[in-house]
Parts: structure tokens; sequence; C-alpha cells
């Protein structure tokens, strides 16, 4: 590699690896010439510096969102102090009604700002009726046994409602309605007001602040990605087929059969061989003790078998089948059961974003 | 005498619309090797009238071997013994077995044909009668696959013998009742048998009687 290309290459690099710090850097420390210059009481500089910091172009090179915000806060509070104390009062409440927006629990430090800086803010933060909310990214609940929780922080008294609602907003439970004076914590079980756990989807939380006149004044919709699993139940087991039933009793077919199979193969065999040979015969008792002993089975084996008689055996095997069809069944029953109420609700949250009414 | 086949036929046929299907179960692979202490009276006519005949009787021993291969039958019979005459005649042996081939189309119905060989053994010399017979037998199944009752019947459609005159008719048949038990691969059978066969016009016949008692070895798949 010659020189040349590795100077190119050693340029390109440190190019690509200082250019975002470098645009963080630049909002940090127009911030804190703004701070200084805020210190110094050149308040003109101050808000110059601050305005430049708060330039979304510059706050967006942030990547941590916790850090960014707690950077805008202070830009906006040392901003607005800026303005108040040079006498732009509408210009401080604009950028107090910012800061109140973006965090309802802030509060000026009174040992940093003085009385006329910190009673705008109080000023302010009483006027403006917002809400914001404070949710845990996921939350796994085992239906009936834990509860989605979240945390409402209001900037200052006024009435609220709270519904969870699907993406066609139509309401499908009302989670709270009434007043908030600092912070509400509301609490859902993932049922709809049947009791009914609620299908997998998207919904949303509305939080929607009211003004004294109970006007909605600004709507918080903070998306909720709802996941119901639960495990797959059993199939039942099939009852036994027909073709698995025993008959228990006999029908006509065996023993009627047997008779007339034995009678009549008796008698051939009395009968036939006279026509088969006229002599006569020394055998003949033999050959009618043959005929006898069939025709004599036939006869037993009909009223073994006789139509109607129950056959115990039978009887027996089928109630030992259906015992044991509906112990599996009574088992899988048991544990569809156990599996059904064994529900989890994955509630996944989003970025919240709100709505002003404007001219309220 | 002349058999009244219509009888014969009908009889069949009427056997054959009660036991129909009584015994399914029996087709698959079998095997049956039995062992038969037989008594057999054979009673020989020559010429017309009682003096004419003569009667002989005694005891054989004999064997069966029957295979069964789905619709398939082979049956092999062999049996021998000694036979007194009831008059003063000279004393015989009798020597008997036959190879029949069958197909049962039903469970219930087996058709056969084979050959069946017949000697009667004097001092003088054997007379030996060869039959070739067409056979149909009934099984009837009493309630049970393992008791089963039959009716075998046959005639001869050609024959081969030792004597003078040509061969007249052939006919015999065979009825029993068979057990096997459930357990154990042992059958026992009680049949009683008889064929009759005739020279020329019917002047001169044979006819053998045998009453089997069998114990058997039963093998089924």
């Amino acid at each position: 590699m010659t020189r040349r290309r590795a100077l190119i290459l050693a340029s390109l690099l440190a190019f690509t690896v200082s250019w975002h710090p470098a645009q963080a850097q630049t909002a940090v420390s127009l911030l804190e010439q703004g701070i200084n210059a805020y210190q110094d009481l050149e308040l003109e500089a101050a808000i110059g510096f601050l305005q430049g910091a708060l330039d979304p172009a510059l706050a967006q090179q942030m990547a941590d969102p916790a850090a960014a915000r707690v950077f805008r806060v202070r830009a906006l509070t040392y901003l607005a102090a800026a303005e108040a104390l040079r006498g732009n009062t509408d210009s401080a409440l604009a950028v107090f009604g910012r800061l109140v927006r973006l965090d309802t629990r802030y509060r000026p430090d009174q040992l940093i700002f003085p009385p006329e800086v910190t009673n705008i803010y109080d000023a302010v933060r009483r006027e403006i009726k917002v809400v914001t909310v404070d949710a845990p990214q996921v939350t796994r609940l085992r239906l009936g046994q834990g509860l989605f929780s979240l945390k409402l922080f209001a900037s200052s008294y006024h009435d609220v409602t709270a519904d969870i609602r699907d993406r066609d907003s139509i309401r499908v439970r009302s989670l709270y309605r009434g007043p908030i004076v600092d912070s509400l914590e509301l609490e859902w079980d993932g049922r709809d007001p049947e009791r009914l756990v609620v299908p997998s989807g998207a919904y949303d939380l509305w939080v929607k602040s009211q003004d004294s006149t109970g006007n909605t004044v600004r709507t918080l919709r903070l998306p909720l990605d709802i996941q119901v699993e639960s495990p797959d139940t059993l199939f039942l087991p099939v009852e036994p087929a027909d073709s698995l039933i025993l008959p228990e009793q006999f029908s006509n077919g065996p023993g009627v059969q047997a008779l007339a199979g034995g009678l009549l193969i008796g008698a051939a065999v009395a009968v036939l061989p006279s026509m088969i040979s006229s002599t006569d015969s020394d055998l003949m008792g033999g050959r009618f003790v043959v005929a006898g002993t069939i025709s004599i089975a036939g006869v037993a084996t009909f009223f073994r078998l006789r139509p109607g008689k129950p056959i115990p055996a039978n009887i027996e095997s089928n109630l030992s089948l259906y015992r044991t069809w509906q112990d599996s069944l009574a088992i899988v029953l048991t544990e569809n059961e156990q599996r059904k109420s064994d529900v989890q609700l994955v509630i996944r949250v989003a970025q919240p974003s709100a709505y002003e009414v404007p001219g309220r | 005498m002349k058999v009244n086949r219509f009888a014969v036929a009908a009889t069949a046929v009427l056997i054959s619309l009660f036991v129909g299907g009584a015994v399914e179960g029996q087709t698959g692979v079998g095997l049956t090797l039995s062992l038969a202490p037989t008594p057999v009276q054979v009673t020989k006519i020559n010429g017309s009238g009682d003096a004419a005949s003569s009667r002989y009787s005694g005891m054989t021993i004999g064997g069966a071997l029957a295979v069964r291969l789905r619709k398939l039958r082979l049956d092999l019979r062999y049996l021998e013994g000694g036979l007194s005459s009831d008059a003063d005649l000279p004393d015989q042996d009798i020597v008997e077995g036959e190879l029949m081939l069958g197909f049962a189309p039903f469970s219930w119905l087996v058709v056969k044909t084979g050959p069946h060989i017949r000697s009667f053994v004097t001092s003088q010399g054997t007379q030996r009668w060869v039959f070739w017979e067409g056979r149909a037998a009934l099984g009837a199944k009493l309630g049970s696959p393992n008791l089963v009752t039959y009716l075998e019947a046959w005639h001869v459609f050609a024959s081969d013998v030792d004597a003078v005159e040509p061969f007249g008719s052939g006919n015999g048949m065979e009825a029993g009742i068979s057990y096997a038990l459930s357990r154990l691969p042992f059958m026992a059978k009680l049949a009683y048998r008889i064929d009759n066969s005739s020279l020329g016009e019917g002047t001169s016949s044979n006819t053998v009687e045998q009453l089997v008692f069998a114990i058997g070895w039963l093998l089924r798949r």
C-alpha cells in the first residue's frame, strides 16, 4: 500500500467516526454557552445560544432519548428563564408551555432560578391541562394473576378520561373517568367489560384532558400491541366407534344358523348314505352317532346363543371400552380447562403521541 | 343302486342356504395334521342277490394333512389296515390315499379335485382303484369358529380299475364335526364317510364306510 493511499484511507475513517459526535458536541456546546451567557446576564446571547441548541436538526443527532429529553428540559428552562428576565413574558410562557408538555413532573430549581421565573412556570403549569404517561415497555401478565399498570402524571388538577380503544377508535374498556391531581395509577386486566379477554391486535390508550367546562383540550395516545398467548388445547378423544361396540345380545343369526346347520347336516348324515349305497352296514350305529352329535351340537349352540340372550363378556368389554373413553375424556377436559385458563397477555408499548385541540 | 342326484343337489343347496357365511374366519393360513384309528367296513357285491355280496370289516390307522393358504386348500389323506371277511373268505388289506387340491370361493364352500387311490391287497394279488373326483364341501360354524360341522360330497368323473369290467360310477360323502381348542393347538374330529363305486352296469360294486375319530395338531395364523 502506498503512503498516499494509506493517508486517504485514514482521512476517510477519521471523517466517518467523528461526524455524529461532532454534531452532538455542537448542541451540548451551545447549551453550555447559553447557560454561561445566562449566568453572566447576557440574556440576548443566551437566548441565541439556547435557541440554537434546541434546533431540531441538532437535537436529532442525540442517540439516547433519555439524554435528549434531559437536554431539552434543561435548554427550555434556561431559555424560558432568559426570556422572562429579559421581559419577554409571552415568549417565556410559550417556552414553559413546551416544557410542561414535555415533562409534567419537572420543576425548575428554586435555588437556581429566581421567583419571577418559577412563578411564571407555576402559572403555566396551572393553566395547561396536560398528562404524560409512564408505562413499562413490555408487560407479560397471566390472566387472572396480574395487571397491566401504568402511571399518569398531570401538569395540574383537571379531569381526564382514560380508555382502551381498538384501531377503529371503538372503546374496548374504560379505565378511568375523573380528576387527576398530581399522578394517577391505572390498571387493566386485559378484559373487556364483559370479562372477556380482548383478542390479539393493535390498541391504544387514549387519555383525554378536559378543561373546567368538560371540553377535551388534549388527547394523549399510547399505542399498545397486545398478543394473547394461550397453549393449544388437546383434541377430545373420539367416542368409541360403533364398529368397536360388541353386540350385547345374541342376534337371530348365529343361533339359528347353528341350529339349521346342525340339524340339516345331521339329517344329511342320516339320509344321504342310503342314497349312495343300499347295502346294510354294521357301521350304521356309528353313522347315527355322528348324525346325533352334529344335531345335538347345533341344538345346544342354538340354546347357548339363543336370540336376545345377554352376552356378559361383550357387555363387560363395552363397559370397559366406554369407561376408558370417559376417563381419557375427563383427563383431556381437565387439561384443556387448565390450558384455557393459562392465558398470557403480552402488552408492548410504543412511543406516545399527543394532539392538542386547536383554540383551547 | 342309482344315486338320486337331484335329492343330493337339493340337500346341498338347502344346507348352503343355512350355513352360508357361517365359517368366517377360516381363511388365512392353517395346517392340520391328524391321526385317526378308523373302523372300516367294505361291502363287495359281485352279481345280483345277497349271496353274491361279501362284507369285510376291520380297523385301520391313518393320517391326514390339510393345508390352508387363504382361499387355497391342499388335503392329503392316507390309511391302511387289515380287513376280515364275515364269511370264510381270505382276509385282505386295504390301503388308501388321496390328494385333493381345493379352492374356497366363499368361506363356507370349498370345491376340490384330485386323485383318490384305493387298493385291496390279497394273497392272490392287488386290485387298485384310481378315482378322479370332484368334491364340494360345505361348512357350518356352530356359534364359534372352533366348532364346525361339515358335509362333503363327491362324484367320480374318471377312474382306472384293475378289473375285467369297465368302471361304472362312483359317489361318496363325508360328514362330521370338528372342535379346535381355543388356547391349545389341538383339534378333534368325529366323522362318518361312505363311498360307493361300481363296475359296468352296477352289478358289481364296492361300498366302503369309515368312522373317523381323529385327533390333530392345528396351526393357525
